[in-house]
Formats: C-alpha cells, structure tokens, sequence
C-alpha cells in the first residue's frame, strides 16, 4: 500500500481550465474552504455576541485571541503590534483549522500540501515587506537590511546576501508547516495501512492503538504548527515594523 | 514524491484567495467588536481596581480619623468624669464644712440659749425662794413651832423647790 497515495488530489468539480491554471476544486481545496467557513462562523458569532461578560462561543473566541495577542502578538512586537492582531490571528485560526480538518474522516489536511503553505508563506512574505515599506518608506526600509556603520562599498554586497536570507523566512515557514502536517499524516496512514497489510486480528490492535496515540499527538501538533507558523509571522512582522533585519 | 512538490496553480490560488477573503471578512465585520470589547473589559477592570485601590486608601483614612476621633472622645469623656470627680469632691468637701460650721452654730445658739434659760431659772428661783422664805417667815411668825413642824416645813420646802427645778 502506497502512503502517499492519500495525498494525491483530483477534483470534485471539473471547472475549465483558464490557460494552464485548472481551478477546479479538489479535497484541499474543498477542506481548506469548510476550514474558513467554520473559522469565519466561529469568529463572527463570537462578535455578534460581545458582552462585558464573556460567555459561550463569545467567551472561547476571546480565549484564543487573548493568546494570539498576549503569547504571539505582543511578545514578539510590543505594543505596536496591536494593528497587527486581526493578520496574525487569522494565520492562527485558519491554519489550525485547516491542519484540524484532516483529522476528519472523507476531508483532507490542506497544510499537508506545499502549495498551500508556500502560498501562505508568501502571503506573510509580503505583508511583512508591505508593512515594513509602509511604516519606514521604501529606501529607509531597504537601507535598514544593511547593519548601520558599514562602508559604502560594501552595501550591495551585504544587501545582495540579505536577500536569500529574506526568502529563506517564508521557504522555511512553508516547508516546516507542509513536513510537519504531511508526515504526521503518513504515520497515521502508515499504523492504518498495517491493519490492512497485515490481516490479522492479532496485529490489528497495536496499530490501532498506534494511530490512536499518533491521533492524540497529531491533535496538539495542530495547534502547535499553528502556533509556530503565527509566531514566526509576528516575529518577521516585528522586524519590518521595527526595522531590525 | 514528485506528488508532493508538484506546484499546482489552482490550489495557488484558491489558498491565496481563501486566506484574502477570510482575512478581510474577519478583519472587516468580527474582530473590531471583539477586540474593542477586550479592551473595554480591559480598561473597565483597571479603572474599577484603582477605584477600589483610592476607595480603599479613602476607607483607610477615614476610619484613622474615626479613630483618632473615638480616642479624642475617650480622653475628653475620661477629663469630664475627672472634673466631675473633683468637683463632686469639692462639692461633699464643702457640703461637710458647712453642715459642720451649721451644727457647731446650733450647738453654740443651743448652748447660749441653755446658759441663758438656766440663769433665768436661777434668777426665778431665787426670786421664787425670797418669797417662799418671807412667806415662811411669816409663818414662823405666825406660830410657834416644834421640832416636828420645822421638819416637815423643812422638807416641804425642799420638796416645792425641787418641784420648781
């Protein structure tokens, strides 16, 4: 049995090809949306019901933004990090949700795809240089890659270096959500595939306590890729807002 | 493995757009209550703490003054109940002296007015005898008497000048 063959996609609707741009939709793509459906619901009917007294899906929502903002937000860029919030908790929630879907019989781990996170990565990649160039101007901000004090010769060497190290962040930030989500998945489907495999009664159990435990653990890396892939965001966010390279 | 890091244009596309679209809605119509209201919790829980903190200072402040009052009370109420101690002291010390002083003028009014009824009673008596003698003169004159008579006048006398005592 192939572990792998879980993470091949076809689509569920055949749309038309736009050039060589297919749109239609497969599992992840269908997971990733039942993912935002759900965060957009969870988020909206907590602030439909904001009350000085939390209570319900008001009062959890406000858990998970109180650490977003507390353990991932305010840690890595101080104060002014606070507009920053709403960006950072919506990486937070819908990676989550989206590393949580997997762990649903029939959908898929959109996160366990490198298109997926590359293109979040990307998405934090340049909101990160955005807010930086908003908040220092084009040349300062560009200026502040390079150590101050350094001779002027040496600027485009150093700036030039700067460069892979700016793009080594979200390939980073893409490729530990994607290894991370993609082989806690392959674990699963490898203790899962033994029950098959094997056809026994008497192996079938390890397995499956097996899967069981790596379900449990897959449930808390969930949450902890999440959070890692939020703070990593926050902290890049801090150096354009800083200017610290 | 090719699987795995094949790029798919499609998939490109529907994260990016998904992640812009909930970002926005989110951004637009559900954080700002949230976060408003968070903050709001936030600042209403600090105000209300540093008015319990001035409240409690105030507290504190007033019940020292209370105290240092109750204490003023007790010194002064102790004062009075010493003054009123004195006082009465006084009041008895003087209550005594004069009843004192009033006795002894009684005793010595008393005492005058005794003397003074005591020589009018001498003073009678002796006009009282002068006239008893005269009248038993006379009677002596009148009649001779025995050995027997002048006893029994003797005693007779005696027994009206006792009378007359």
């Amino acid at each position: 049995m192939d572990p792998l063959h879980h993470f091949h996609l076809h689509p569920i609707i055949h749309l038309p090809h736009i050039g060589p741009i297919d749109l239609s939709p497969n599992m992840a793509v269908i997971s990733m949306w039942i993912s935002m459906v759900l965060v957009f619901l969870l988020v909206y009917a907590a602030s439909r019901r904001v009350s000085m007294i939390s209570k319900g899906v008001h009062a959890v929502v406000e858990v998970l933004l109180e650490f977003v903002r507390d353990e991932l937000v305010l840690p890595m860029m101080g104060k002014e990090g606070m507009p920053y919030i709403p960006f950072i908790a919506t990486v937070f929630f819908f990676i989550w949700f989206c590393n949580l879907s997997g762990l649903i019989p029939g959908l898929f781990t959109p996160t366990s795809n490198i298109n997926i996170t590359a293109t979040l990565a990307i998405i934090v990649f340049f909101a990160v240089h955005i807010t930086g160039i908003r908040e220092h101007g084009f040349f300062r901000y560009f200026k502040g890659w390079v150590p101050k004090g350094v001779p002027g010769f040496l600027f485009p060497f150093l700036f030039i270096l700067e460069i892979p190290s700016s793009l080594a962040k979200p390939f980073s930030l893409a490729l530990r959500l994607f290894a991370n989500m993609f082989a806690g998945h392959v674990v699963l489907l490898i203790f899962l595939g033994m029950i098959i495999t094997y056809k026994s009664i008497l192996i079938a159990p390890f397995p499956v306590l097996g899967a069981v435990i790596i379900m449990v653990l897959e449930l808390l890396f969930t949450a902890l890729q999440a959070y890692i892939f939020a703070i990593l965001s926050a902290l890049y966010l801090s150096d354009a807002v800083h200017g610290g390279h | 493995m090719e699987v795995l890091f094949s790029p798919d244009l499609g998939l490109i596309i529907w994260s990016a757009v998904s992640f812009v679209v909930l970002f926005l809605l989110l951004k637009k119509m559900a954080y700002k209550p949230l976060l408003d209201m968070m903050k709001k919790r936030e600042d209403t829980i600090k105000t209300s703490l540093e008015k319990a903190e001035e409240t409690r200072s105030e507290a504190e402040g007033l019940l020292g003054e209370y105290k240092r009052q109750l204490d003023e009370a007790r010194k002064e109420a102790q004062q009075i109940i010493e003054q009123g101690k004195v006082v009465a002291e006084n009041t008895r010390q003087e209550l005594i002296q004069k009843a004192n002083e009033e006795a002894k003028k009684i005793l010595d009014s008393a005492q005058g007015e005794i003397i003074a009824e005591k020589e009018k009673a001498l003073a009678e008596i002796q006009a009282q005898l002068a006239d008893l003698v005269i009248e038993a003169a006379s009677k002596v004159v009148q009649k001779s008497l025995d050995k027997k008579d002048h006893l029994r006048l003797i005693e007779d006398y005696t027994t009206r000048l006792r009378d007359l005592a």
